[in-house]
């Protein structure tokens, strides 16, 4: 399982987010994650469709294929419920 | 036979004694004429009003001719032809003729009140010139005293005018102007205060009073996404710095100076609808404006299902957050105070448009309370705080945790509802019931 992270510099919500990724990141070591910004990464930012709200997470398994997407400002609990659901798909 | 004379003349004299003690009441003081001139919506006509209601109620040989002047043409010709009389210049209501004496405005019953009263007593002794002698009707309410004629409704109506200042000007004498105190403390009586909300019965309006207000919507404004934004951009990039006594004196500068112009900015406003808002359009505007941002602000709590960032407008977003963090990275601290306190500047003058929904509504409401011209400055001071507040909050929390885990975007979902609430109840007000927002 990986997760795309999107965020901008600019964005208050995305540096809510950082440290409660960074935890996250702590308890699943085998989690991948890959950051990209809004204004720079703009043709990843296109792929995934990226048009509204930042942050955003795209989950995918382990065939890149996306499995759900979370936006905005989200609970600690909730990223690792889902997590721990997905994390071997 | 001159005894009989004698009985003749005293009997006459005791007759015409007891005549003179058995006179009715309302005979013993002539009648006076009262010309009231008042324009709908204007909340200050209206205290008059009530005024006159009360005094009529004291005196019954008042005789109360009202005439509506902003929507009636037989009204506003009346008022042309008054002023024309009396040479009065104005344009303003409410006007109040008494004799050949004039008020325009009205403070309150014990500035303007105890004018209108020595006036009806001064008309009486110099005997009552009337500047409707000949054509005592055409009024749009002839309102005779209530205890003469109970079954008489006195009505209730709402006018407007811009004029704290009471002038009395005597035909001829156009030097004669006289200023009184601007100080008002009359209020909307409380049946008229009153509101029935389905579900929440009776709101009394006076409850929600104008500090109450004033605290409410500046608070909720201080959430205001247009000028909260450049500061959340600050105290990521202050976050990250070394320097604690610069990041703090950085982060309140940029508070306090975006303060200060959003002073400003509150202060032209309410000048502008002190000059302008009797004037039905404008008010009716600003109820629109009112009832647009209540609609847009509960259609977004309800289809925003999750909180963020917007990215429109992300290229100058950045280039901000970038300018930004070239001031306060500059070695020189008085450079970047500076740099701080001109971004202020800047950025809220750049988002003046964004940013100006609630501070425009609530000086319209502001400006419907007539007070001392310090008054309505302390009020727009009390709102600066709570606005400065949330702000004040947000980077001290993120300041001492050194996270930005104080108000989030998440909240801001939140205070978009209320918000939301309050602005529909203002417009409706504004638009049908603007004397209710008397609260001062």
């Amino acid at each position: 399982m990986k997760v795309l992270k999107f965020g901008a510099v600019w964005c208050p919500g995305c540096l809510v987010m950082r440290p409660r990724w960074a935890e996250i990141e702590k308890e699943f070591p085998e989690l991948k994650t890959e950051y990209y910004d809004f204004d720079k990464d703009k043709d990843m930012v296109k792929k995934y469709l990226i048009t509204h709200k930042l942050p955003v997470f795209v989950f995918l398994d382990k065939g890149e294929k996306e499995l759900f997407r979370l936006t905005g400002e989200v609970g600690k609990d909730k990223i690792v419920n889902l997590i721990k659901e997905n994390i071997n798909k | 036979m001159k005894k009989g004379k004698i009985k003749i003349v005293l009997g006459l004299m005791l007759f015409g004694i007891i005549s003179l003690f058995s006179i009715p009441k309302s005979m013993a003081a002539e009648k006076v004429n009262l010309y009231l001139f008042w324009g709908e919506g204007c909340p200050h006509c209206t205290k008059e009003k009530n005024f006159l209601a009360e005094l009529m109620k004291e005196d019954p040989d008042i005789v109360l001719h009202e005439f509506e002047v902003f929507k009636d043409v037989e009204g506003r010709s009346k008022y042309i032809e008054a002023t024309e009389k009396l040479s009065i210049k104005t344009d303003r209501v409410p006007l109040l003729i008494v004799g050949d004496k004039y008020l325009i405005g009205f403070i309150n019953e014990e500035t303007t009140g105890k004018e209108i009263k020595r006036l009806i007593e001064e008309s009486r002794r110099n005997g009552c010139f009337d500047v409707f002698a000949d054509e005592n009707s055409g009024a749009d309410t002839e309102i005779v005293n209530p205890i003469e004629k109970p079954e008489e409704e006195i009505p209730v109506e709402t006018e407007d005018s811009d004029d704290d200042a009471l002038i009395k000007i005597t035909p001829g004498d156009s030097d004669s102007t006289e200023n009184i105190s601007e100080q008002e403390t009359c209020e909307p009586s409380e049946e008229n205060s009153k509101i029935i909300l389905p579900k929440i019965g009776n709101l009394n309006m006076e409850s929600l009073s104008l500090p109450a207000l004033t605290i409410v919507l500046g608070f909720l404004d201080g959430f205001n996404p247009c000028a909260m934004w450049v500061l959340l951009f600050l105290i990521s990039l202050l976050i990250g710095m070394k320097d604690r006594k610069k990041m703090w004196i950085l982060g309140i500068a940029f508070i306090v100076s975006s303060s200060f112009v959003y002073f400003l900015f509150m202060v032209a406003w309410l000048n502008f609808f002190k000059f302008v808002g009797f004037i039905t359009w404008v008010r009716v505007l600003i109820a629109i404006i009112a009832l647009v941002g209540a609609y847009s602000s509960v259609k977004k709590f309800f289809s925003e299902d999750s909180s963020g960032c917007d990215v429109s407008n992300s290229e100058k977003k950045e280039k901000v957050f970038k300018k930004i963090g070239n001031i306060i990275s500059n070695k020189s601290f008085l450079l970047s105070l500076i740099g701080i306190i001109c971004l202020a500047f800047v950025v809220n003058l750049v988002e003046l448009v964004c940013s100006a929904g609630l501070p425009v509504i609530y000086t319209q409401v502001l400006s419907l309370n007539n007070m001392e011209g310090i008054k309505y400055y302390l009020y727009i001071l009390l709102y600066i705080i709570f606005f400065m507040l949330d702000d004040l909050f947000v980077f001290f929390v993120a300041m001492i945790t050194l996270q930005m885990t104080g108000i989030t975007t998440k909240y801001v979902k939140y205070t978009r509802l209320v918000g939301g609430i309050i602005l529909a109840i203002i417009g409706i007000l504004i638009l049908f019931r603007p004397d209710l927002l008397m609260l001062g």
